[in-house]
């Protein structure tokens, strides 16, 4: 199904009945959203993740083999979980950065040290609406990375409207990530398979 | 950029819900029974709630309509419509032939939807007549309780009613397929 088909904007402007995220996996669990779909919740709104791109997976495979060698022993790097922020909003961003003694069960707002988005097709959003909301539950750094040009905002202090600190990048710059300087990265030098 | 995944504002697009996909939601308790809500193109919009002065509307013309629908007619308080298969409405009234099951009822079998307006009205107003109109509903009566002024809405089209009219509280409210015997003027209802 196209994603045109498969989403709406009708209600645009009507109060809309909000989820939880209890009530999504319920509808995962009894068969009204199909197990393989993927989708974020945000502020009780269920919305499909776009279609991930080649450049999208190949920079996400090249970056986690970049990292799994690198990262320091207390902390861990999931790819694509589940990240709640709320019980009415959970994200699935590429890559988040926890402490390994905080574990899966306490990966929160508050324990996540890094989050990664690569966009190719939702670039905008990332880099607008959905900055913000990382921004707003106090994410401590968010890059943004565009998948094509491997540019990247990185996203510090996060307050009520969002961050305080923007920085971009290009390809060939050093980042460098707070929680672990053993992750600095040039994503212009990384081999794509 | 692919344009189709965001709204206008820069949200994305939500997904869609079918209202087989509500039912079942109601069916596993999910989404409570009392939970007053429509499907609107794939979207659970909820009601507002109801004040007196629509309730007190809505049985004034229940009464009147108990007593003067002739046979061969039947309506409905509060039915649901299932106007596609992501679009479900709870009108106020609606108005058609009598028929052995409520099930495969469809836009142009409503031969006269009410939809009694008080908080909701923007949204009965602006929104509603369309969707009804697509579906083909042959006439629509938005009645603004507080103004206590009919909107009248008829010839159906994909893009909306083709003719709209105000329609006064003296004056005599005369549905064009539904029968005469249910005309009524605001006026002949006391104001609570």
């Amino acid at each position: 199904m196209s994603a045109l088909l498969h989403t709406t904007n009708e209600a645009e402007g009507l109060p809309r009945r909000r989820f939880t995220v209890q009530e999504v996996e319920w509808m995962a669990q009894v068969g009204i959203l199909p197990r393989h779909e993927r989708l974020e919740l945000i502020g009780g709104e269920v919305v499909p993740m776009s279609p991930k791109g080649s450049f999208h997976e190949r920079l996400k495979v090249a970056l986690s083999m970049y990292w799994a060698q690198r990262i320091s022993s207390d902390l861990v790097v999931a790819t694509e979980t589940t990240l709640r922020l709320s019980p009415d909003t959970y994200l699935e961003p590429d890559f988040v950065v926890y402490p390994k003694r905080v574990g899966w069960d306490g990966l929160s707002a508050g324990t996540a040290t890094l989050v990664v988005e690569l966009s190719d097709s939702s670039l905008v959003y990332d880099l607008g609406r959905k900055a913000e909301l990382y921004g707003r539950f106090g994410i401590v750094e968010l890059w943004v990375v565009n998948a094509v040009t491997r540019e990247t905002r990185i996203h510090r202090e996060p307050g009520p409207g969002g961050y305080g600190r923007v920085r971009d990048l290009g390809s060939d710059e050093v980042l460098t990530p707070a929680c672990d300087p053993g992750l600095a990265v040039k994503l212009g030098d990384l081999d794509l398979y | 950029m692919s344009a189709e995944l965001k709204s206008d504002t820069g949200w994305a697009r939500r997904r869609r819900f079918s209202v087989a996909d509500v039912r079942r939601m109601v069916e596993v308790g999910l989404v409570h029974e009392d939970e007053r809500l429509e499907v609107l193109d794939g979207e659970l919009v909820e009601m507002s709630p109801k004040g007196y002065r629509h309730e007190g509307l809505k049985g004034a013309i229940n009464r009147l309509w108990g007593r003067a629908c002739p046979d061969g007619f039947d309506y409905l308080q509060e039915g649901g419509l299932y106007l596609s298969d992501d679009t479900y409405l709870e009108p106020d009234f609606i108005v058609f032939r009598p028929r052995a099951s409520l099930e495969g009822l469809k836009g142009p079998d409503v031969l006269l939807a009410v939809e009694v307006a008080d908080s909701s009205l923007a949204y009965d107003l602006r929104r509603k007549p369309g969707i009804y109109a697509s579906f083909g509903v042959r006439e629509l009566w938005v009645i603004d309780v507080a103004r206590r002024v009919a909107h009248v809405h008829r010839e159906p089209g994909e893009s909306g009613y083709g003719s709209v009219r105000q329609v006064d509280p003296a004056a005599r409210l005369e549905p064009i397929e539904a029968p005469a015997a249910l005309s009524f003027t605001l006026d002949q209802f006391p104001t609570r």
